[in-house]
């Protein structure tokens, strides 16, 4: 079963990703900004990162900047889901972060879960 | 005698210049009087010399020499020697062996026996008087009275120098002062504006920046409802029945639409404040139509409407440089409006032509028209035909307005034709075949 985490700074939106993703037979965890998203994925192996970008303290750019930067982390495949235009934060930054693909939100289930599983090779 | 004469010619020459020499230095009325009245007691012998200015009906004192003058020392106008020379302006000699002249009482105490009164004439007018005065019984000659003329006339020109200077001098400094004033008020008005436009930009930046945070924060929990909205229709909570699917459903529309209004109204803002960037690029105008077309193909398929494209040759082979995603997007209104106001059965269509100069795209369709006094109102913000279409139909009333603010940013303009309701409507725009500079700018 491939684990993905969602990270995110809105408890309600964790915890709907989280029944979407069980309910797609993935084996979801979720974690509440950088902090717990970095040490999450240094505990275990996940298969995808799903990544929120208007989060505080720290927002999802500068939270996968750090992750980029760790060895031990730094692979991980990587989606971006937010509310902010894709040209908000820029083709540039998206390329340099290896961010797979970016999802606007509010998402559509259907859309998402095909995203999900093109990136995972399914 | 000779020698006298000669003399005294030396010493009336020596007298002129060195009251032309001196009178030239002086820097006020003060200093040029006290010059004068020094060098004529001097030369004329005299004890006393008075310098006084006529004044309503007066000869009032300025200057003396010999004598105090502070009280009250005027001659009031009448058939005095003093007068009579101003009068005449011509200079006029007295003698009085008892010292017995018509002199105002501080000199007359002085017992004085001789005078020689010389009109002073300023700006055109005998205006002053240069009293002359021997307290000794030794009258003035007429050759004195030719000499006081030529000094007068010194003393007049210096006097006009000195007030031409002060007015100059005061005219200028007036106009300095108020050039002066002028010029805070005007540094004062800059320092304000400045204020104002730094206050404005301020005020736009933090409008931007509300416009952007309420956008992305009114979207972040519409995340969650959509999500459980469609978990509860994917039946992750259980089987739903038809009406409790129906109501998720109707959740779900409604989250679909306030997506919409927050996307458009997010365009709008960025539009206004000049925020969104434009990439003109070469496109084939055939190819942006195809690629739209192919999106309202199924939509129209689905609703048993006849789907119909018309791009004549000389399009399908024609570039222009647009923001191709832009254009698309402006096409993407029009075909969404015609294919939400067409029933089932109608039909749509998207062409294109070159006519002078602009590439025109239309969007006709048979739907239910549109009233011909609503016509120049469609392209404006928010602006609904009929309030019970928006329930019926949806929309959020700035789609128009979007292609409008698009399709001038490339130096183009739209329109709206309907020959009533009932019978149908087309939507065009026109985009120069050559991007004009006003244009390209974002």
């Amino acid at each position: 079963m491939k684990r993905i985490l969602a990270v995110c700074d809105d408890r309600d939106m964790l915890e709907s990703l989280s029944v979407f993703l069980k309910t797609r037979g993935y084996d979801a965890d979720i974690a509440f900004g950088r902090d717990e998203a970095i040490r999450k994925l240094k505990e275990k192996h996940y298969d995808l990162l799903i990544l929120d970008y208007l989060m505080r303290p720290v927002n999802g750019v500068d939270t996968l900047m750090d992750i980029r930067k760790d060895p031990k982390i730094s692979s991980i495949k990587t989606i971006m889901a937010t509310a902010v235009p894709r040209d908000e934060i820029g083709e540039e930054t998206l390329k340099k972060l290896k961010v797979l693909e970016y999802v606007q939100k509010p998402v559509d289930l259907h859309e998402f879960e095909k995203v999900i599983r093109k990136v995972l090779g399914e | 005698m000779a020698e006298d004469a000669y003399q005294k010619a030396y010493g009336e020459i020596a007298l002129f210049y060195r009251i032309s020499a001196n009178a030239i230095k002086a820097e006020n009325e003060e200093q040029l009087l006290d010059i004068f009245l020094h060098e004529l007691a001097m030369f004329f012998d005299a004890e006393i010399v008075v310098y006084a200015e006529r004044k309503d009906g007066e000869i009032v004192p300025c200057r003396a020499l010999g004598v105090q003058t502070s009280e009250p020392c005027v001659i009031k106008e009448g058939e005095t020697s003093c007068w009579k020379a101003l009068k005449e302006n011509s200079p006029v000699i007295e003698f009085s062996k008892e010292g017995n002249l018509d002199l105002p009482q501080p000199i007359k105490r002085l017992k004085p026996r001789a005078v020689l009164h010389a009109p002073v004439t300023i700006f055109g007018a005998p205006k002053a008087v240069l009293c002359i005065i021997r307290l000794r019984p030794e009258r003035f000659e007429e050759s004195d009275a030719k000499n006081i003329k030529v000094i007068v006339n010194q003393l007049a020109l210096n006097i006009e120098r000195l007030r031409l200077k002060e007015r100059t001098e005061r005219i200028v400094e007036e106009r300095t002062a108020k050039l002066r004033e002028t010029e805070e008020a005007l540094m004062n008005m800059i320092a304000d504006l400045n204020k104002a436009y730094r206050e404005l930009r301020t005020l736009d930046a933090a409008k931007d920046e509300f416009i952007n945070i309420t956008t992305h924060e009114l979207k972040t929990p519409l995340t969650p409802i959509k999500i459980q909205a469609q978990l509860w229709l994917d039946g992750a909570y259980g089987e739903l029945n038809e009406k409790q699917k129906e109501s998720f459903r109707m959740i779900l529309r409604n989250v679909t639409r306030l997506t919409l209004l927050i996307d458009d109204i997010m365009t709008i803002a960025k539009l206004d404040a000049g925020k969104i960037i434009f990439h003109f690029e070469k496109h084939l105008i055939g190819k942006l139509m195809e690629e739209v077309a192919e999106d309202f193909r199924d939509v129209c398929r689905v609703r048993r409407m006849s789907f119909s494209m018309n791009i004549p040759d000389e399009l399908r082979k024609l570039e222009v440089e647009v923001d191709g995603e832009r254009i698309k997007q402006v096409m993407s209104i029009y075909l969404d409006n015609a294919v939400k106001f067409t029933p089932e059965g109608g039909s749509i269509a998207l062409s294109g032509e070159v006519k002078d100069g602009f590439v025109e795209i239309t969007v006709a369709d048979s739907g239910i028209g549109i009233p011909e006094e609503a016509i120049p109102k469609l392209f404006t913000r928010f602006y609904q035909v009929d309030k019970t279409i928006t329930r019926k139909y949806g929309g959020t009333g700035l789609g128009l307005a979007i292609a409008k603010a698009l399709i001038e940013k490339h130096g183009g303009r739209v329109w709206a034709k309907s020959a009533g309701l009932g019978k149908g409507s087309t939507f065009g725009f026109a985009i120069p075949l050559k991007k004009s500079k006003e244009g390209g700018e974002a």
